[in-house]
């Protein structure tokens, strides 16, 4: 019995993860402009006895592909004839308002997707929910009900394709209170997100052209690392350092990955293994050097930062700290006349900090 | 062009401002008046073939391979010869790429107007290039209207003179290196030309003297263009659409910096763009119009870009510039998204005596309807449908206009996809695309003008770019011209309204020696005078007032006539004609009669009435 359990367990893992993969392939279409590959995707999927015949997220984004290839009539046939599980009917209403409001027809959009008894959504679940209701009514212009809906969207999805969206309907709805400052906070957060959505979108483009190469991966994995998504950038780069063993950088940002996270052990592996690679990666030698002194391996770290400031990155202002960290260790080894000259190259290069250890 | 219709043009002596009342032009001759269709049925019918029009464009091969051969051209409708009739001048480009090189450049296509919009090919000035857009104006002060043309790779003054031809001016590229490519001469790769789309004149500084602002699109180097994907190696991005590979650009290409140019009232221009526009942020410039945007009695630009943010560019008074459109609300899509800006228009739609835009853009995104509001501009696209009505359409020249003369103005847009590949299986779209024509009625859903025969205008599936405004056959009802890409003109005789009032307008700056001696001056041909239309209410009708500005740079590439058109709907008089000159002067007329085409001068009031024909 116990047998059964487990396997009907990994079974239910197995298809919810199917399930979350056949999802965020057809986003990335639609996101990617592609709705004709989402549509061959999912065609076997939503067919009779398909794998997501009743799977209302996979139909809704399937009806929306239809939509942006003109097929509309179709998207509204798939969508009325739909059976969804009762777990994903939600969506089927989601792309009903959606469509609503792709006709312009704003009141019933909102209507469709307001909650009742007073409840601001119908699904607040749901990030899109929060989304298509501010936007219904943001395009009639009350901008006032739409903001409590866009910050709730930013909240349950700060990195959604949409997310610089909803930070400039909030510019919009401040400039209408009149309220300039606030305006222009949203204006540059909207900008900000903006250009990284841009990127995000290039990178998966490349991978998609290239999907052997590693470089737009490694730049998939940095934009993740610039958002503080450390998670998915480890993710991403263990699977490009098991596929492309010989890529060093992969190697440094999977350190990189790692460390924000607090795995040290596993940064610093990581990081070594870059360098065996590539010795002439200064950041990740000193920030293996790094992790080495907050582990008590002073020699190792010393080993390392003798090595920087002994080569060609030496005068990098970014690894300026390479210089006080091994004054500190040489202060700590007892050799002051050389933790000076270290130290002394510090501040000529311009740092400000004290030579003494800070107490922790 | 023509010999001069002594009842149409008849010139008022009395120098009253108010408005005298003049039999004769109420006798104009029935000769003069154009043959009609013998449809009746409201619609803007095109009669290019039967009236002479024959020009056909040229823009390219077929395939698209670059985005050059994909933009059109535009046209400008002015007066050449003083004889009170509308003229046309076409751009023309070449028939593929390698021509640029191999020469010979084009010349820019001469229409004259025999009276009664009819046309015979005129002389063209002779030039020898690619060209795109044009502005219109009186840029050396004698009286009569003249041209900037604008190409890739060029951008010439052309003067109208005594005979009513075009000749030749000022290079405005003179000094400007490998920016001026001169077809048939030898290029290397790597230098790609300055590439103008619209212009606009008008005057910045309110010296009374027209100045020049360029729109300019993006690098696109003519011996080696970007083909087939943009950036090297890995990091590169294919140029693709929908799944499908298509020309490159403008993303991914470089955007040029638009120009703006002081003009020195003799036909001459400086480029003044470093003083007059200092923070300007290059986008991929394809539409500009000028329009006093924040009512302080000067003008400023609406600039549109494809794939960048648009600008709304504020005037301080004295020609210098600065970027307000984020937080006037007419940067961006309502998402905040950069959309691709093609032409832009404005006018009074919601009657509340400010000008409200439309801006055209991309199949996959909405026309977007800006109305003017007590803070920067509220979007109206939305609410009254316009979104679902132009989604699917790839959207260039846009016009409002009031065709059926009942006092609203309808919505002109001319469509039209940039990629053939739009007719392929999956894209929500096709290269062909109808013009559309809507009825604005801002308390509802706008509504769409269906063709009444396959002859109109609205009726063929063909791509169009420019477009233009005039009353072509004096009836007082303004006429569209239509410039289809890689295909004949379209000459869209109006039909709608026959039963309307109506009344035109011409503004003309003071005499010479009624200029204001200092301060703001209005320039010779009345550019920039806002003017307000009470008409006289008729039985059952509500009263109203509308508004225009005299400006000609609308549309896409294109210049309207100098002429206001306004529809007085049943009312057969008008109460009143107010004109706010650039000068600061404001002068009220009337009341007056209807249906009367009339010439207001600075200081002089009515000058000249001619009778609906």
């Amino acid at each position: 019995m116990k047998l059964l359990a487990l396997a009907l367990l990994l079974f239910g893992q197995g298809a919810e993860l199917d399930r979350a993969r056949a999802v965020a392939a057809l986003r990335e279409d639609l996101e990617l402009d592609s709705p004709r590959e989402a549509l061959v995707r999912s065609s076997p999927w939503t067919a009779k006895d398909g794998a997501f015949e009743h799977d209302g997220e996979v139909l809704a984004l399937t009806a929306r592909a239809l939509a942006a290839t003109g097929e509309d009539a179709r998207a509204r046939k798939l969508l009325e004839q739909a059976t969804p599980t009762d777990a994903t009917k939600s969506w089927i209403e989601l792309e009903r308002a959606r469509l609503a409001l792709e006709n312009d027809d704003l009141e019933a959009a909102a209507r469709a997707l307001a909650g009742e008894k007073g409840a601001a959504v119908r699904y607040p679940d749901i990030a899109e929910c929060w989304l298509l209701r501010g936007r219904a009514l943001a395009r009639q212009q009350k901008f006032a009900d739409a903001a409590p809906l866009f910050r709730r969207f930013l909240e349950l999805a700060p990195f959604s394709v949409d997310a610089p969206a909803a930070c400039h309907q909030l510019a919009q709805a401040a400039l209408a209170r009149a309220d300039d400052a606030e305006a222009q906070k949203w204006f540059t957060r909207a900008a900000e997100l903006g250009t990284w959505q841009g990127f995000y979108r290039a990178r998966r483009i490349q991978i998609r052209e290239h999907p052997d190469d590693p470089l737009p991966r490694v730049g998939l994995a940095q934009l993740f690392l610039e958002a503080h998504d450390y998670a998915r950038a480890e993710a991403l780069l263990t699977e490009l350092t098991a596929t492309t063993p010989t890529f060093a950088s992969g190697w440094f940002l999977l350190g990189e990955a790692r460390r924000k996270q607090r795995d040290l052990d596993g940064a610093s592996k990581a990081y070594t293994q870059a360098l065996d690679l590539d010795p002439e990666l200064p950041f990740a030698r000193f920030n293996r050097a790094v992790i080495a002194r907050m582990q008590g391996r002073d020699v190792d770290a010393r080993a390392d930062l003798e090595r920087i400031v002994g080569g060609p990155a030496a005068d990098d202002e970014r690894l300026l700290k390479a210089h006080l960290e091994l004054a500190r260790l040489l202060v700590r080894a007892g050799d002051a006349e050389a933790a000076n000259t270290r130290y002394r190259r510090y501040t000529e290069l311009g740092g400000k900090d004290p030579l003494a250890e800070p107490t922790r | 062009m023509h010999r001069p219709h002594l009842a149409r043009f008849v010139l008022l002596l009395c120098g009253s401002l108010s408005a005298c009342s003049d039999d004769t032009a109420e006798k104009a001759p029935a000769a003069t008046q154009a043959p009609r269709t013998a449809s009746v049925a409201p619609d803007l019918v095109d009669e290019a073939r039967e009236r002479g029009l024959d020009y056909v464009n040229v823009c390219g091969e077929p395939e698209k391979r670059t985005i050059l051969e994909a933009n059109g051209a535009g046209v400008a409708v002015l007066d050449l010869g003083g004889d009170g009739d509308l003229d046309l001048v076409f751009a023309q480009g070449l028939a593929s790429l390698a021509d640029l090189t191999k020469g010979p450049g084009a010349d820019v296509e001469v229409f004259v107007n025999s009276g009664d919009g009819h046309f015979t090919r005129g002389k063209g000035p002779g030039l020898a290039g690619w060209w795109t857009g044009f502005a219109s104006g009186d840029v050396d002060g004698d009286g009569d209207e003249d041209l900037v043309v604008g190409g890739f790779g060029a951008l010439r003054v052309l003067v109208q003179n005594a005979k009513g031809e075009l000749e030749v001016g000022a290079d405005l590229l003179g000094d400007a290196g490998l920016d001026r490519l001169e077809p048939g001469q030898a290029r290397e790769k790597g230098h790609p030309p300055r590439w103008t789309s619209s212009l606009a004149l008008f005057d910045a500084d309110r010296d009374g003297k027209l100045d020049l602002y360029v729109g300019n699109y993006l690098e696109l180097d003519p011996v080696a263009p970007t083909v087939g994907q943009v950036g090297e190696g890995a990091v590169a991005l294919p140029c693709r659409w929908k799944g499908y590979d298509v020309y490159c650009g403008p993303q991914g290409l470089v955007a040029q910096r638009d120009r703006l140019y002081r003009g020195g009232g003799d036909g001459s221009f400086v480029d003044a763009t470093d003083t007059w526009y200092p923070a300007q942020v290059p986008g991929y410039t394809l539409g500009v119009t000028t329009f006093d945007a924040d009512q302080d009695g000067d003008d400023d630009l609406y600039v549109s870009n494809d794939s960048m943010p648009n600008n709304l560019l504020i005037n301080d008074g004295h020609g210098v510039f600065t970027d307000h459109a984020l937080t006037a609300g007419v940067a961006l899509s309502q998402d905040g998204v950069a959309q691709a800006g093609m032409g832009v228009a404005f006018g009074d739609v919601d009657r509340n005596g400010q000008f409200d835009l439309a801006v055209a853009n991309f199949s996959g995104e909405p026309t977007e309807l800006y109305l003017a509001a007590e803070r920067g501009f509220n979007r109206a696209t939305y609410r009254i449908g316009l979104a679902k009505e132009t989604k699917a359409l790839l959207k260039w020249s846009l016009q409002f206009v009031d065709f059926d003369g009942d006092g609203q103005l309808e919505l002109f847009e001319a469509n039209g996809h940039t990629y053939p590949q739009a007719d392929r299986e999956g894209t929500g779209t096709s290269y062909g695309q109808a013009a559309s024509l809507w009825h604005l009625d801002l308390g509802t859903k706008l509504r769409a003008v269906a063709p009444q025969s396959e002859r109109s205008i609205l009726a063929p599936k063909l791509g169009a770019r420019g477009s233009a405004i005039g009353d072509f056959d004096g009836d007082l009802a303004p006429d569209l011209v239509l410039v289809r890409i890689d295909g004949p003109a379209a000459l869209g005789m109006n039909r709608m309204g026959p039963d309307a009032h109506r009344l035109a307008v011409r503004c003309l700056g003071p005499d010479a020696d009624a200029a204001t001696p200092n301060g703001p001056r209005t320039p010779a041909d009345g550019r920039g005078a806002r003017v307000i239309v009470v008409p006289k209410p008729a039985a059952k009708t509500t009263e109203f007032a509308l508004l225009a500005s005299a400006h000609t740079a609308v549309g896409y590439q294109s210049a309207s006539a100098a002429w206001l058109y306004f529809g007085l709907g049943a009312s057969t008089d008008y109460e009143s004609i107010r004109v706010l000159w650039p000068s600061g002067r404001v002068e009220t007329l009337g009341p007056g009669k209807g249906d009367r085409a009339l010439t207001i001068r600075e200081g002089r009031g009515i000058v000249a009435e001619a009778a609906k024909r």
